[in-house]
């Protein structure tokens, strides 16, 4: 008998390709330990951190946006502070930063600040875009971060102690790390000052407002600095200890929303994750049996023979590809079913965690409402004292009045 | 949190006729000094708060005030109403892994009458969150072939977790 080989080969190539896509997913990830503190970090070098609440990564349209972002927007609006959260903790492992705090949008006054966007997130791979910029508009980081899941740390069931995403987090300090091994003590000393600077100016334009220069190119320069034991600097100073006490505050309402979503969020990601190794496998077996089935009938078609033995052959061919073919079928069918169970999953898991994000929502807006209250008055405050202690009128921003958000 | 502050509001505090200088600025200061604390006291009500609850949705029944940092302030009860006394929070929530006696368990979904729930599977009470969510998804679905699918996964995880 004789095939024709012109249409087996090429129907065999992509039975090959198409078969060979499975196994590279679920090689083990190599660990990337982050770098921490062998000896104690010298003050100018510990800059402190606020990481801003990540953006979701939501479409504008939420009705498809389960459809676009693999999981339902419940389930990614809790990651944005969850992520960052644990950003925060690895960050603060590490022992090279001053203090590092999560906030719900971007504060005047930091000395460098970390924002960035979800671009995937599973139990399968997470990718992050992240920036990083210190208080002088210098960008540290602007890029993108990814990893595969440890899938050591998926174990009986438990997520061991270290989040199966851990090399991501550790990459990003890794990456700061090496940023600022390339800056000076000076430079690092700038940032600071600047930080301390914009704050000051945005409370008290009048006494501070020109200490500090925005460039036309973009960024923050120090025009002059206050003199020491200058009084205004020392009650701006108090202020600012306060402005970070609140943010601590805000921190404690994080740090509750991350220990109770921890637990579910690790089952899920681990469900989830052998939920979608399986389903990829059924998909590959299912086209697989279709691919080979197909070739099967379509080469006995095309069979020469010239004897009863090449009859028979050709019809046990015909009949073993129908065969394949219809378990090809019926496993498609099995893997839609498993994905059902996959999406059923991440809805309810949205679900359950969806009361704790608008809690932890509305308690971080609550508290800033009241806190920019307050804020208005210290300004309120701080031109009054101006106004008596230089004799000169200050400048009235509308911002006294008017302004809901702090410094 | 406005009104935690000492002076009144949009006037010079102690602004008398005939006063210095010196003396004008020594009185805002007193007053920044008693609104700064004022905000420390408030903010440590609010950790304080904060930290019990977090201790209460835990289950623990350690006060959670002791390891806040800034403590020794005098707790919840001294922090000024504007900064959102225990009366104005909202109920607190179930947290994730608590609540299972408030959750309708065993509420059959659409088209499920009992029979939905087979035999072998147990109340599920000792469902943890994985196992809850596939057991309600299971009890919740109408097309008979998923709910089976959905029966099967979950015997399997209780299966793979040895409960």
């Amino acid at each position: 008998m004789r095939y024709r080989s012109a249409i087996s080969i090429p129907l065999l190539a992509l039975v090959l390709a198409s078969t060979g896509c499975v196994v590279s997913e679920t090689r083990p990830v190599e660990y990337t330990p982050a770098k921490t503190a062998q000896v104690e970090v010298p003050v100018e070098q510990r800059l402190a951190i606020t990481i801003v609440e990540l953006d979701p990564g939501i479409p504008e349209a939420e009705q498809t946006a389960e459809e676009k972002i693999g999981v339902p927007a419940d389930v990614r609006r809790a990651e944005s502070r969850y992520i960052a959260f644990h950003m925060k903790e690895t960050l603060e492992q590490t022992a090279q930063w001053g203090p590092v705090r999560v906030v719900p949008a971007d504060r005047n006054g930091s000395e460098l600040t970390m924002t960035g966007e979800i671009l995937h997130s599973d139990g399968e791979r997470l990718a992050l875009d992240i920036r990083v910029t210190d208080a002088s508009g210098r960008v540290w980081l602007d890029r993108k971060f990814e990893s595969r899941a440890d899938s050591g740390t998926y174990s009986d069931g438990e997520v061991m102690n270290r989040d199966p995403f851990q090399n991501v987090y550790n990459d990003v300090a890794n990456a700061l790390l090496a940023v600022r091994a390339g800056l000076t003590s000076e430079e690092l000393v700038r940032v600071r000052q600047i930080a301390e600077l914009r704050f000051a100016g945005e409370l008290a334009p009048s006494a501070f407002g020109d200490h500090v220069q925005e460039q036309r190119r973009g960024g923050y320069q120090v025009v002059r600095l206050p003199a020491d034991g200058d009084p205004m600097i020392m009650r701006m100073r108090a202020i600012r200890e306060r402005d970070l006490l609140f943010v601590d505050t805000l921190n404690e309402y994080y740090a509750g929303f991350y220990r109770d979503m921890e637990e579910p969020y690790d089952s899920w990601r681990k469900y989830s994750y052998d939920e979608a190794i399986a389903l990829r496998e059924l998909k590959a077996a299912a086209r697989w049996r279709k691919l080979v089935g197909a070739a099967a009938v379509v080469g006995s078609v095309m069979m020469e023979s010239e004897s009863r033995t090449g009859d028979l052959a050709q019809d046990v061919m015909l009949i073993g590809g129908i065969e394949l073919f219809r378990q090809g079928i019926q496993i498609s069918k099995e893997a839609k079913m498993q994905a059902d169970v996959l999406a059923e999953l991440g809805t309810s898991f949205g679900q359950e965690i969806q009361p704790a994000v608008v809690d932890v929502a509305g308690e971080t807006r609550r508290l800033e409402g009241s806190a920019s209250t307050q804020y208005a008055e210290w300004r309120k405050l701080l031109r009054e004292i101006y106004e008596a202690e230089t004799g000169l009128p200050a400048m009235t921003e509308v911002a006294d009045e008017e302004d809901l958000t702090g410094p | 949190m406005g009104g935690i502050q000492g002076g009144p509001q949009g006037q010079p505090p102690g602004g008398g006729l005939g006063q210095t200088e010196s003396e004008r600025v020594g009185a805002l200061d007193r007053e920044l000094a008693e609104s700064l604390e004022g905000f420390e006291v408030a903010m440590a009500g609010e950790q304080v708060r904060v930290a019990e609850k977090n201790a209460d949705q835990r289950g623990s029944s350690s006060g959670g005030g002791a390891d806040v940092p800034g403590g020794g302030y005098g707790g919840g009860s001294d922090y000024p109403s504007d900064m959102g006394g225990g009366g104005e929070f909202p109920s607190e929530r179930q947290s994730p892994s608590a609540g299972d006696s408030s959750r309708p368990s065993n509420t059959a979904g659409p088209g499920g009458e009992g029979g939905s729930t087979p035999p072998d599977v147990g109340d599920g009470s000792d469902d943890d969150i994985v196992a809850r969510q596939l057991r309600e998804a299971a009890q919740n679905e109408t097309d008979p072939e998923l709910r089976e699918k959905l029966w099967d996964e979950y015997r399997a995880y209780k299966n793979s977790t040895g409960r």
